[in-house]
């Protein structure tokens, strides 16, 4: 192995080494499911700011994806009279990132965790207001800024 | 007007009072319609001075009273107009003129030469108003000084009644600003406190906690007007308002906080009041502000409402979910209530744009520098 390919490959973090940093960071957060260094599920409690309700979450690790955070409690729901919820999948995950902005190198309880904090505030300003002012992109609208 | 309170801390009234506060910026005059409406009394009281002008030999100054002097005005729910209050103080003795009614008429007379003024002209029950469209209308309220007294006490011309009514504006003004200072009072020994202890001292803007009151103020009289919007005859006058606010007040820095504490206060008052109770002109002690309530049913719904603001605020204080704050602040002051939601979250993101975001462990956003995680750039994806 030569130094060269150290120095370009990124380090990836190993499961365990995720799931560590989680509970340090994130101390509500405890580990539910964990599959040898496949996967693991982690489920906490969140509150984006002082007025906002707190949030039960899952967050499934798993080191070659980009992780996947659902929100168990309370439930989120569309607006009156709209169908969906700006930013989610079809699958209930959240969509908290470009395929660029995550990689294996970074500690998801320093990414992805605090961005379903940003996300789930703008959530409820949407509730409010009817305005996604997150920013964000689309893949129908690619300058898309609000729902 | 100061700038809102730092956003978010990790306490609910400080993103609270940062809501309040980007209400208040909505509904008062801005410093562009304050500036113009000063430039207009000014040119009102030059045109009464100028040379072969029948006032001018009582030596007339005009000064603003009321909201606009004390930094209260709320704009009307159903129209854009702003009411201002202004004084025209003449340096004469009452007894000089024939009749109270004669000054005026003296005052309407002069204004009638003027070609503008004459276009936008209305005579009322005690002052001369100019209508200026779609802007604010000023109330223009002759006086003399009462001939008695050296603390700013002033007779005022009654049509109804054709004699004078005492009035106070300056002194009352004086008044409110004493009770605004006692934020500062307390800051103050909250800071003396904090050094004997030697404690760190938080960062506090001076000018804002002077204002707490008058946002309070401002929050209860748009209440006022959305609440009583369908029974305008039973709504509680402004000065009722404010003069029971500042008599309550304790010098609190949160907005959020200080309307707690006045209407625990007043309720509790309510209570002990028997028939009702009695709000006392500050500068002027012999005059009921509240004689209205002397009708029971004027006093029956004061009470019912200012109860009904005290249960659904009490409820406020314990709410969560931005959504569900935005639905109650929007009952209680309209529509303001969700541009200002949007207001403090286009703060965030641009803070978040900035990069000056962190996180601290539980998922509390915080703008405050040192603590929790850097939040670090993403963007929103996905249908």
């Amino acid at each position: 192995m030569g130094t060269k390919r150290a120095f370009t490959k990124r380090r990836r973090f190993t499961l365990d080494e995720q799931i560590y940093r989680m509970c340090s960071a994130w101390p509500s957060f405890q580990l539910v499911r964990k599959r040898r260094q496949v996967e693991a599920i982690l489920i906490g409690t969140m509150q984006p700011t002082p007025l906002s309700a707190n949030y039960s979450v899952s967050i499934r690790i798993r080191p070659e994806w980009s992780p996947e955070v659902r929100v168990l409690e309370p439930e989120l729901k569309p607006r009156e009279g709209m169908a969906s919820l700006p930013h989610m999948y079809s699958d209930g995950c959240l969509c908290l990132h470009l395929h660029g902005d995550w990689h294996p190198g970074m500690f998801v309880a320093e990414s992805t965790l605090p961005w379903a904090s940003l996300w789930l505030y703008f959530y409820e300003v949407w509730l409010a207001t009817g305005l996604w002012l997150g920013g964000g992109t689309h893949p129908d609208k690619p300058e898309h800024k609000s729902e | 007007m100061a700038a809102s309170p730092a956003l978010f801390a990790t306490d609910q009234h400080t993103q609270m009072d940062d809501l309040l506060w980007r209400i208040c910026e909505q509904i008062q005059l801005t410093s562009s319609r304050h500036q113009l409406a000063v430039d207009r009394y000014e040119a009102v009281c030059r045109w009464l001075e100028a040379d072969g002008s029948g006032v001018a030999s009582y030596r007339p100054s005009i000064y603003p009273q009321g909201s606009m002097r004390i930094g209260t005005t709320v704009r009307p729910i159903r129209h854009n107009e702003y009411d201002l209050d202004f004084v025209c103080e003449v340096l004469t003795h009452p007894s000089s003129f024939s009749s109270p009614l004669q000054l005026l008429k003296l005052m309407e007379a002069r204004l009638r030469e003027h070609k503008v003024y004459a276009s936008i002209l209305e005579v009322k029950n005690r002052c001369v108003r100019l209508n200026y469209a779609d802007e604010f209308h000023m109330d223009i309220l002759p006086a003399c000084p009462d001939g008695f007294s050296n603390d700013g006490c002033l007779v005022v011309p009654d049509r109804e009644s054709r004699w004078w009514k005492p009035s106070n504006p300056k002194g009352y003004a004086d008044w409110f600003e004493q009770r605004c200072e006692l934020a500062m009072q307390v800051l103050m020994a909250e800071r003396a406190r904090l050094v004997s202890k030697a404690e760190p001292i938080p960062d506090q803007e001076a000018a804002e906690d002077k204002a707490t009151l008058k946002r309070a103020v401002q929050l209860l009289k748009r209440w006022r007007d959305i609440r009583y919007e369908k029974q305008p005859d039973v709504a509680p006058i402004s000065m009722v308002l404010t003069t029971l606010a500042a008599l309550n007040y304790e010098g609190q820095g949160s907005v959020s906080r200080a309307i707690s504490d006045i209407l625990d206060r007043i309720v509790a008052l309510i209570g002990s009041s028997w028939p009702r109770i009695i709000v006392l002109n500050p500068a002027h002690t012999e005059e009921d502000l509240s004689e209205r309530w002397e009708n029971p049913v004027q006093y029956a719904a004061f009470v019912t409402g200012i109860r009904e603001l005290h249960r659904l605020w009490s409820d406020l204080m314990a709410m969560s979910g931005i959504q569900n704050v935005s639905k109650a602040l929007e009952k209680l002051f309209g529509e303001p209530a969700m541009v200002a939601v949007a207001a403090q979250a286009n703060r965030l993101q641009k803070l978040r744009e900035e990069k000056s975001l962190r996180v601290v462990p539980g998922g509390l956003i915080s703008a405050a520098p040192a603590i929790g995680l850097a939040m670090r750039s993403n963007t929103f994806h996905g249908n």
